[in-house]
């Protein structure tokens, strides 16, 4: 289909518009927030998390698999240049994504150093070990973001009021 | 319509294969969704900041509609416009965001440009683009920025393919009547 002079111009226009825009370099990085491992350790957990971690580092992207029956993931993406996070349900565990505005601030976002306690009655899929083995299921997880600003520790734990998901800055 | 399901192909994406071990085929879809969302996000995220005229809501969206696709990637890399599917669902993320915040955003379309050198930008016509209402000003986009066919471009905005070219017609020609160019 042949364009009008005008068309071309606004292709142009387009074009130099968005080389305006910058785009910021976010990484996608999945992880595994709580272990589903009934009855095991807090060291095993926490081998499982390191693993994780190592398997993130390895990779690059954010492409772990935890292996393990009943494992639930999470996926986090940073913000290096905002340093915060939002936490959302996810059919496959919590879904920790980036957030830029405060505004989301609420039952399923935390700043960094805030601590949230998920509410019930939604889907939750992170399981946590029986009592009394209940204090024993922690997983945490460092993420690193790429200008080591925003180093992220995430901790998920059974709380008086649901899961508590504590973001806080290394 | 639900962000979520805004595809006519859109089935159950439990993120199965989540669990256990890594398969071949696992990988190779982590891979794919690797190189989809380093390809894609930038076109993505400058197409949304055009189309919403709001720099945060465009990245915001583009990253919530990136984490559904990859969420959801085992169908999602079966679409024919996987792009289209991630641009619909982050535009109807904006929308409701838009609808709860109650509120106007700062545009991108009022900054000072007269630091703007490049003899392609025409302060005029980006006024004008502002004032395009969304119907016309989005398939505008998709169409000569993105470059995307008419059923792309159908298929992403959920209307048909008449419609986008009736819009994007009307959305050109409303462009030059701003400019006094109307022919």
């Amino acid at each position: 289909m042949n364009e009008t002079d005008f068309e071309k111009r606004l292709r142009g226009h387009l074009a130099a518009k968005a080389s305006l825009i910058e785009v910021p370099d976010h990484k996608f990085v999945q992880t595994k927030v709580v272990p589903f491992q009934p009855r095991r350790s807090r060291f095993n957990n926490l081998v499982m998390a390191a693993a994780g971690v190592a398997v993130v580092a390895m990779l690059g992207f954010g492409v772990l698999q935890v292996t393990g029956a009943g494992s639930e993931l999470g996926i986090i993406g940073t913000k290096p240049d905002r340093c915060q996070i939002t936490i959302m349900p996810g059919q496959e565990g919590y879904w920790l994504t980036a957030s830029t505005t405060k505004a989301r601030i609420g039952p399923y976002g935390a700043d960094v150093g805030q601590t949230v306690a998920v509410e019930g009655g939604l889907p939750l899929v992170i399981e946590v070990f029986d009592s009394p083995q209940a204090t024993d299921a922690i997983a945490e997880n460092t993420i690193n973001t790429p200008d080591k600003d925003c180093d992220y520790a995430v901790t998920v734990s059974e709380g008086p009021n649901g899961f508590e998901v504590d973001v806080t800055e290394r | 319509m639900d962000g979520n399901t805004g595809t006519n192909k859109q089935t159950d994406a439990s993120g199965s294969g989540m669990e256990g071990t890594v398969t071949v085929e696992q990988g190779m879809a982590l891979n794919s969704f690797e190189e989809f969302y380093n390809a894609k996000r930038p076109h993505l995220v400058r197409t949304l900041v055009i189309v919403l005229g709001n720099r945060e809501l465009g990245i915001e969206a583009a990253d919530e509609a990136m984490t559904r696709a990859y969420q959801r990637w085992a169908d999602v890399q079966t679409y024919d416009n996987p792009g289209g599917w991630v641009y619909r669902v982050a535009m109807n993320w904006a929308r409701t965001k838009l609808r709860r915040a109650k509120r106007e955003l700062p545009s991108v379309y009022v900054t000072d440009k007269s630091h703007i050198e490049d003899p392609q930008f025409e302060p005029k016509l980006d006024a004008a683009l502002a004032e395009l209402p969304e119907k016309y000003r989005a398939p505008v986009v998709l169409r000569y920025y993105m470059d995307w066919s008419m059923e792309e471009i159908s298929d992403s905005l959920g209307i048909p393919k008449g419609t986008v070219k009736s819009r994007i017609h009307r959305g050109v020609a409303a462009l030059q009547k701003s400019l006094g160019e109307a022919t």
